[in-house]
């Protein structure tokens, strides 16, 4: 009853307007993923006749095969120190997997260790000299310094290296800094001088007093990096082209054309597999994912 | 004999009762200057001195990396801007990579072209990513009808990997929409990615679908930070539909939703609009852009062209940042604040 009057308060013309033209959006969205579903369960004949509309036959019919032959015939040409060929969707998925889980531990701990000695820590001068340089850092655009980034990467011995992975995470300049930051500094000192008063040292009370009250802001954090990570093409592109991940080789399975690959239904069907462990993710955590990030549990 | 004796060792004796006075007389000075070591402030230094060690190495590996990757490369960027290669060797060039830019841009009418493109990008991606989106976020906000679908719905594209959404858009233009063109009017049309004419509208309309839903989203988290008893209380006193968002909520989230705005001053020279992913190092020339530009001249460049590019990226990064604050000034001196509605009131 409430949300009926809600709506019925809320009801004119450009409400009406708004609602059409979101649905507009929201159907132009959903055709585009439903048309590539239905594409990439086709053969090549029935793509080449009829490029748009739903597969012929019945569903046990279509060609479910083209996920597996797309799967065996996804492949990226590398050029490593002890090997030279071809790395498949096993080796893609495996520097995925790294790449995505270790890649987003690494940024989320350093981010909130950081955030942490920075809002526990305020009494040395470092600590707001480096919270200002975040600020400065998100606010003041830096642009093309990446042959500068390159020369010294190359110089550490870091490029094309799996080190590379553990490295570049270890940084905790960006929004999430300040979200860690705003809450840890919420917290009063009480927490920290009744664990003291317990006996509790330094590690013990970051780990086993501050950690548990942001772990459910560490775990949207989390998934919220490995989101990125997952999708991110480019920073493989850039810094480790012989280890590809799985979004690297759709890139080059879109790029180089390979005549495995050139018809559209198995290039799509490669799509649809990298796009499901996102989608599954989305739909298990989608509250936390889309919600605020929610401050902790504080009682009291 | 023991007179004489007494006589004799008398100065010797004087000597040393002197100096152990004297020594006697410093210690006690030195002493009393001495404040007294409680318990209590050794216990307090300790643990300052802990604290510091605590402190410095947990901070050490994140401090370092800081250091490397905004001071170090950053510092390098700008020292290679004023360098060039030379018989294999890197030489001091001064102005000359600087020179070379506005050399370019003079006789080169590709530069002039990819910033015609860099700025029509930044244009419509601010004004329909950030302005547009307001009223369909503000919908959003109100929670009236299908709005939890409407979220979903619009946060789906972020999450997904933008090259599989160029991939499929990829194949949409270029094989299904001629196809279906062909059908319904009758006509030809080339591909929408191949035609070099249609090629830049496309990825823009493109990018501006695609991203939509995203700059929605981040009003919506704007909008949120709005109490909800301050809107309450305005549904109480018989605030309307557009008088809420207009009094109310868009000036509580004003410096978010300008953030935005003021931010992607920067994203002039580093939007590439994807066009690596579409093209790789191939893209037309009617589509290119500085972000673009850049990225393939570094990616696919030799190493002595570095110091020209990052002779670009030190003059943009100088551009960029003053456009920023030129834009950071702009609004807050023109826009909504606290302030200003209270002298509004007095007057």
């Amino acid at each position: 009853m409430k949300t009926r009057k809600k709506y019925r308060q809320n009801l004119n013309v450009t409400s009406v307007a708004i609602f059409i033209v979101l649905t507009i959006y929201v159907i132009s969205v959903l055709a585009m993923y439903l048309w590539a579903f239905f594409a990439s369960i086709k053969t090549e004949t029935q793509f080449s006749q009829d490029n748009v509309g739903l597969p012929p036959g019945w569903p046990w019919e279509w060609a479910w095969s083209n996920y597996i032959e797309a799967l065996r015939e996804l492949k990226v040409d590398v050029s490593l120190p002890n090997y030279h060929g071809y790395v498949y969707f096993s080796t893609m998925f495996w520097n995925s997997i790294l790449y995505t889980i270790g890649g987003a531990l690494i940024n989320n701990l350093t981010i909130w260790l950081v955030a942490f000695l920075l809002a526990r820590y305020s009494k040395y001068k470092l600590s707001s000299i480096l919270f200002a340089a975040n600020i400065a850092l998100m606010t003041i655009p830096v642009i093309n310094n990446l042959p500068s980034a390159l020369s010294v990467y190359r110089a550490l011995n870091w490029y094309d290296n799996l080190w590379f992975i553990v490295f570049n995470n270890i940084a905790f300049t960006g929004m999430y800094l300040i979200i860690y930051y705003e809450f840890i500094r919420s917290l009063g000192r009480d927490y920290y001088e009744a664990a003291y008063m317990d006996g509790a040292g330094r590690f013990t009370i970051m780990t086993k007093i501050v950690f548990p009250l942001t772990s459910s802001m560490f775990f949207v954090v989390f998934l919220l990096l490995a989101i990125v990570r997952w999708n991110d093409y480019m920073t493989m592109i850039i810094w480790m082209p012989n280890r590809p991940t799985l979004v690297y080789g759709v890139y080059k399975t879109g790029v180089s054309r390979m005549s495995q690959m050139s018809f559209p239904p198995l290039q799509i069907a490669v799509c649809m597999v990298i796009m499901l462990p996102m989608l599954l993710l989305f739909f298990l955590f989608q509250k936390s994912i889309m919600g605020n990030l929610r401050l902790g549990a504080v009682k009291g | 004999m023991k007179k004489i004796f007494s006589i004799i060792s008398f100065p010797f004796v004087w000597a040393y009762r002197f100096v152990n006075d004297a020594i006697y007389s410093l210690k006690v000075v030195i002493h009393s200057k001495r404040k007294p070591k409680g318990r209590l402030e050794a216990r307090k230094n300790k643990e300052k001195v802990y604290d510091l060690i605590f402190y410095s190495c947990f901070l050490a590996i994140p401090f370092a990396m800081f250091i490397l990757t905004n001071i170090i490369i950053n510092g390098n960027a700008i020292v290679m801007a004023f360098e060039k290669m030379e018989d294999g060797k890197t030489v001091f060039a001064g102005l000359e990579n600087f020179k070379q830019i506005f050399i370019n841009f003079r006789i080169d009418g590709n530069y002039m072209f990819m910033l015609k493109n860099s700025l029509l990008i930044y244009l419509f991606t601010t004004v329909f990513n950030s302005f547009i989106p307001i009223l369909f976020s503000y919908y959003v906000y109100k929670k009236l009808f299908g709005y939890r679908v409407f979220k979903v719905m619009l946060f789906i594209p972020t999450i997904l990997s933008s090259i599989i959404t160029v991939s499929i858009f990829t194949m949409l233009s270029n094989e299904v929409i001629p196809d279906l063109w062909m059908e319904l009017f009758g006509k030809t049309l080339h591909p929408l990615l191949v035609n070099p004419n249609t090629t830049f509208p496309t990825i823009l309309t493109y990018t501006l679908w695609m991203g939509f839903g995203g700059g929605l989203l981040t009003q919506l988290a704007a909008m949120n930070t709005v109490d909800p008893s301050v809107s309450e209380s305005a549904q109480l006193e018989g605030v309307g539909f557009f008088q809420e968002l207009w009094y109310i909520v868009l000036p509580a989230c004003y410096q978010i939703l300008m953030l935005g705005f003021i931010t992607g001053a920067g994203s002039i020279f580093t939007n590439s609009l994807n066009l690596y992913a579409f093209f790789g190092n191939g893209a037309p020339s009617t589509a290119s852009n500085f972000g673009y530009f850049f990225q393939i001249r570094t990616l696919d460049g030799e190493y002595a062209e570095y110091f020209y590019l990052s002779a670009w990226g030190v003059f943009t990064t100088i551009i960029a940042t003053a456009l920023t604050l030129s834009l950071r000034w702009l609004f807050n001196r023109f826009g909504p604040s606290e302030d200003s509605r209270e002298n509004k009131k007095k007057v």
